[in-house]
């Protein structure tokens, strides 16, 4: 022991000097450096969750904006059917409207054209009766009356109008 | 041969002997716990907190030898 | 010029040396391996040695360190703040690791030893410790070649420094070389180490009475439950050799173990003090080399060697009475259980 040095009062020294600093840095040291690491680690922590927070509020705040989004979207496409809906009734209450009006008008020429064909029917046949009055007055002048010869030829138009519905 | 020689040689040969095995031993366990280590990177904390226990066990070997030597050659017995 | 930086750096370590060394004679520097320290003066009853003047450098040196570390501690932290976090930090995490919940009681001891052995490993490789000193010559004679003396006035002479040994013990010459280093790295004195392997292995087994229970923890060494079982089955007229055996296995085992807590001590001394010792007296025998080759770089690439050797003695001594402490306050209730 003795020629390796070993001695008991150095060792002693050497465990008391160890002593002293355990008990220094301990006070000194750990303590406060550990207290800090704590503290750090808490901030830290802190930092992170307020930082989830935001990030989760940010999350929520674009949902919300994307929702209005999509329901102003959908507003306006349901705004934009219904006018087109509305201008399509129109459309068709126009052409209806349209319609009904060239048919009225159609009608209304053709009653026309029956009507004008109708007296001229009649103006025909008043012109028939006195051109074939002045021929036959011409060919029969004394035979006959006034009043025969008027119903000859009315029997006679008679028979053509029969013959003419016939046809 | 005086008798100083022989004890410097004794001492020579008692820590270049002794340290063979402890080599070979501090090899083996240390290329074992590096190629656990890099095998299974997960628990390579375990893995060497085994690895630090086994080489002190096998080291104390190679320091007995170192003591041994220093007996011998700073003339203790 | 920072590409011929390294060049220029060789040669003046060829140059240097070449113009310096002739003038001291290069072959008779001479030095001194001892294992014990070296005594430089006494202080009342206490002989104040080389090593135990340098822990207590050490030991200024780290309460400096706090001292700037913790002087403006903030949570944004700065310069010698960030170092000491880191070393607090990596143990606490190891601590946690290793331990769990224990090593908040680990934990000072644990750190302690790391830092003081850090500080005391490191401390010994600045330069000039080795070689500055204290060498007592003896009347009539002179200091050896190329060591530079200076002599002391009178009085501090009697006072300091090793005396010069009786020319009985040791033949003249060999008295006459022992040079007392000012300062020498505590890590390479035994009584340093061996206080601190001390220290380990006795709080490892305070911790494991405190945490498991004195009777239960001395029953880890002292094994007698079987062979009680046997004997109480005999009383029974029972004769149960298997109990018998497996007491003695187990009594076996307990003495093995306790023999391994004293094999503790002596791992501890001497894994420490074998390799800071062994560091330096490569670092010397490369310093010879520098001379007799004339050449300044041998011990370059031992100093960074060193570096990493004395940061890793610290580190396994610290994490090794981290492991045996959380071993001494677990192993045996799990055994129990198993």
């Amino acid at each position: 022991m003795e020629k390796l040095g070993i001695n008991a009062t150095w060792l002693l020294a050497q465990v008391i000097n160890f002593g002293l600093l355990l008990f220094i840095l301990w006070r000194f040291a750990y303590k406060p450096v550990l207290g800090m690491l704590n503290a750090r680690k808490q901030k830290i922590q802190e930092s992170l969750e307020y930082a989830e927070k935001v990030k989760a509020d940010a999350a929520a705040q674009q949902k919300e904006f994307e929702r209005k989004l999509e329901e102003t979207r959908r507003e306006t496409q349901a705004a934009a059917a219904a006018a087109a809906q509305v201008s399509e009734k129109e459309r068709e209450a126009i052409l209806a409207q349209a319609r009904a009006d060239a048919r009225k008008m159609i009608d209304q020429a053709r009653e026309q054209i029956e009507y004008e064909r109708k007296q001229m029917l009649s103006e025909l046949r008043g012109e028939v009766v006195r051109l074939s009055m002045l021929a036959t007055q011409k060919v029969v002048s004394a035979s006959l009356d006034e009043n025969a010869h008027r119903r000859l030829v009315n029997e006679f138009l008679a028979q053509a109008d029969q013959l003419g519905t016939q046809n | 041969m005086t008798n100083d020689g022989l004890r410097l040689i004794a001492a020579a040969m008692a820590i270049g002997f002794g340290t063979i095995g402890p080599g070979i031993g501090l090899g083996l366990l240390v290329n074992s716990a590096l190629g656990a280590m890099g095998r299974n990177p997960e628990a390579a904390g375990q893995v060497q907190i085994n690895m630090f226990i086994g080489i002190a066990v096998t080291e104390a070997l190679g320091i007995f030898a170192l003591v041994v030597s220093l007996l011998i050659g700073f003339k203790i017995f | 010029m920072k590409r011929w930086l390294p060049i220029i750096v060789v040669l003046a370590l060829f140059l240097v040396p070449a113009f310096i060394l002739p003038k001291f004679g290069s072959a008779a520097v001479t030095a001194s391996v001892a294992v014990s320290p070296e005594v430089l003066f006494t202080l009342g009853p206490l002989e104040i040695t080389n090593t135990l003047l340098t822990s207590w450098i050490v030991m200024i040196l780290i309460v400096l360190f706090v001292y700037f570390a913790t002087r403006k501690i903030s949570l944004v932290p700065g310069g010698a703040q960030n170092v000491l976090e880191l070393i607090v930090e990596m143990w606490d995490g190891l601590g946690q690791g290793v331990a769990g919940e224990r090593s908040r009681k680990f934990f000072p001891i644990v750190t302690t030893i790391f830092i003081y052995v850090l500080f005391s490993n490191l401390l010994g490789l600045v330069p000039g410790f080795g070689p500055i000193g204290i060498i007592p010559v003896q009347e009539g004679h002179s200091a050896p070649d190329g060591i530079i003396t200076f002599d002391l006035p009178g009085g501090l002479a009697e006072a300091l420094g090793p005396k010069p040994k009786a020319a009985g013990e040791h033949s003249a010459a060999e008295a006459e070389v022992v040079l007392a280093p000012f300062v020498r790295a505590p890590s390479t004195d035994i009584n340093m180490t061996l206080a601190l392997a001390l220290i380990s292995v006795i709080m490892t087994q305070i911790f494991g009475m405190q945490v498991v229970g004195v009777f239960k923890y001395w029953m880890k060494f002292f094994n007698f439950a079987k062979i009680g079982q046997f004997f109480g089955a005999l009383f029974k007229g029972k004769v149960k050799i298997g109990l018998l055996a497996f007491g003695f296995i187990d009594l076996f085992v307990g003495l093995l173990e306790f023999f391994s807590e004293m094999v503790k001590i002596i791992s501890f001394t001497f894994r420490l003090f074998g390799n800071i010792f062994a560091g330096e007296v490569v670092l010397l025998i490369m310093a010879f080399l520098s001379s007799t080759f004339v050449f300044f770089g041998f011990p370059f690439p031992f100093y960074a060697l060193e570096l990493f050797v004395g940061f890793m003695q610290a580190f396994v001594f610290a994490i090794l009475t981290l492991v045996f402490m959380t071993i001494a306050t677990t192993a045996h209730s799990a055994e129990e259980h198993a």
